[in-house]
């Protein structure tokens, strides 16, 4: 057993969700702490810093995985599948909260807590930073967010996020560079180097 | 935006910019406000990716770890098949090195080899076949004796089918020797005459005289005899039998 630890950090995504499909509890485990942590950022940036539905997504995405393993193609890349329903799982909470506070976008005007370019002056500190830029994720459109956190968050090429999204790579393009001019605009003030 | 133009924009202010950088910033950054922007975007980008990411509750790996004992009831069997696996099929070595390969590589090897040896001893009948057949040449007259003239053995075979046929054709006989009989009845209450006539006994028909094959009397010159049972009782038993 000493052997096979290493080994499974060797094996690739879709080489553990090959052996999760076969009962591989080992397996399991090693595709869990890669990717557990990363999902529930994902989806606390996306579901408005919400961390009892994040852990709620979280858990039910890798329940899927361990109840229904052939739901993912193993020609696929696992990266992009499981952002993939992620971001699915995502949309249909916005949906719900349209139809429950009904409302256009999804977002909950509770979730602004304040306005950045005047609540925050002087409070110009790299924690802030962070706060600030989660919050202006918040403001952006949907679209717009998902296309800048799989980029610039979770690292994903331009051609993975097409796949995830299932659009073409000229609208994640397009989108990316919405996002970063927003953000860039709204997150001057906070200026982190100049602080340092 | 392209990793190359991130790294432009973090590693560069905007008056160390050169044609070339501003043409692949293009619209990106216009000005030096936006650049600024941009460079203090993707800090704190930076920033943000360093710091440690959280972790999701021990309960929720915790209730996951149940649903997979649930769902899989019984891992032991695939961890041992994993364990073998890992050991024949070890995806860290390169694949020549792969004991399960070795032993396909060897087994192959095996087999190319094997008609070899099965060629070598197929050669060595071939020599005793050609001993054999000029044995047969030495002493062509031998065989030619043998079925002209045949042994004790030939001989005794011979008789034997000759027995054998005999025993074959007793049946024959049997049914040939079967006798035909007729009753006359006599007044004698005493004395059952039966005249019988032994259709292949020519000792007691003679030949000429029954002219029909089953041997039954039709002219007045056939020789008959009867006998009364008291002197040939035995024909009693012979009636026995046949009846």
């Amino acid at each position: 057993m000493q052997l096979q630890k290493p080994q499974y950090k060797e094996l690739s995504d879709e080489g553990l969700m090959r052996s999760i499909s076969n009962g591989d509890k080992r397996a399991f485990d090693e595709l869990y702490a890669r990717y557990s942590g990363p999902l529930l950022g994902y989806f606390m940036r996306m579901l408005w810093r919400d961390r009892e539905k994040s852990e709620d997504f979280v858990h039910d995405l890798f329940a899927k995985i361990i109840r229904k393993p052939d739901y993912f193609d193993l020609e696929r890349s696992f990266k992009t599948w499981v952002y993939s329903v992620a971001n699915n799982m995502c949309k249909n909470e916005y949906k719900k909260q349209e139809v429950r506070k009904g409302m256009s976008n999804g977002l909950d005007n509770h979730y602004t807590l304040f306005d950045a370019t005047v609540n925050v002056i002087g409070e110009v500190q790299d924690a802030f930073f962070k706060e600030a830029f989660e919050e202006s994720m918040k403001k952006l459109d949907d679209k717009h967010r998902e296309a800048f956190a799989l980029r610039h968050i979770e690292g994903l090429s331009i051609k993975e996020i097409a796949e995830v999204l299932e659009i073409n790579e000229g609208t994640i393009k397009s989108r990316l560079f919405y996002a970063t001019k927003y953000l860039a605009e709204h997150l001057k003030i906070f200026n982190p180097i100049d602080n340092r | 935006m392209e990793k190359e133009l991130i790294d432009l924009i973090a590693e560069k202010n905007f008056d160390q910019l050169n044609t070339t950088d501003r043409a692949a910033l293009g619209d990106w950054c216009t000005s030096e406000e936006e650049f600024q922007q941009m460079k203090d975007l993707f800090f704190g980008l930076e920033v943000l990716k360093n710091e440690a990411r959280i972790e999701p509750r021990q309960e929720t790996k915790k209730s996951l770890d149940d649903i997979f004992a649930a769902t899989h009831a019984d891992p032991k069997t695939i961890l041992w098949y994993n364990t073998v696996w890992f050991i024949v099929y070890p995806k860290e070595k390169i694949f020549i090195r792969r004991p399960l390969i070795q032993m396909a590589a060897a087994l192959v090897l095996l087999v190319l080899i094997s008609p070899l040896f099965f060629q070598t001893e197929i050669i060595s009948n071939k020599a005793q076949y050609a001993k054999n057949e000029i044995k047969k040449d030495a002493e062509p007259n031998t065989d030619v004796i043998l079925t002209n003239e045949p042994t004790n053995e030939v001989q005794k075979s011979a008789k034997k089918v000759h027995i054998d046929s005999k025993v074959q054709n007793e049946p024959v006989f049997a049914a040939q020797d079967e006798l035909i009989v007729s009753r006359e009845i006599i007044e004698d209450e005493k004395l059952a005459e039966i005249t019988i006539f032994a259709g292949a006994a020519p000792s007691v028909v003679a030949g000429s005289s029954f002219d029909h094959p089953d041997g039954i009397f039709k002219g007045n010159n056939a020789i008959a005899f009867s006998q009364t049972t008291k002197d040939q009782p035995g024909f009693l038993d012979l009636l026995t039998a046949t009846f």
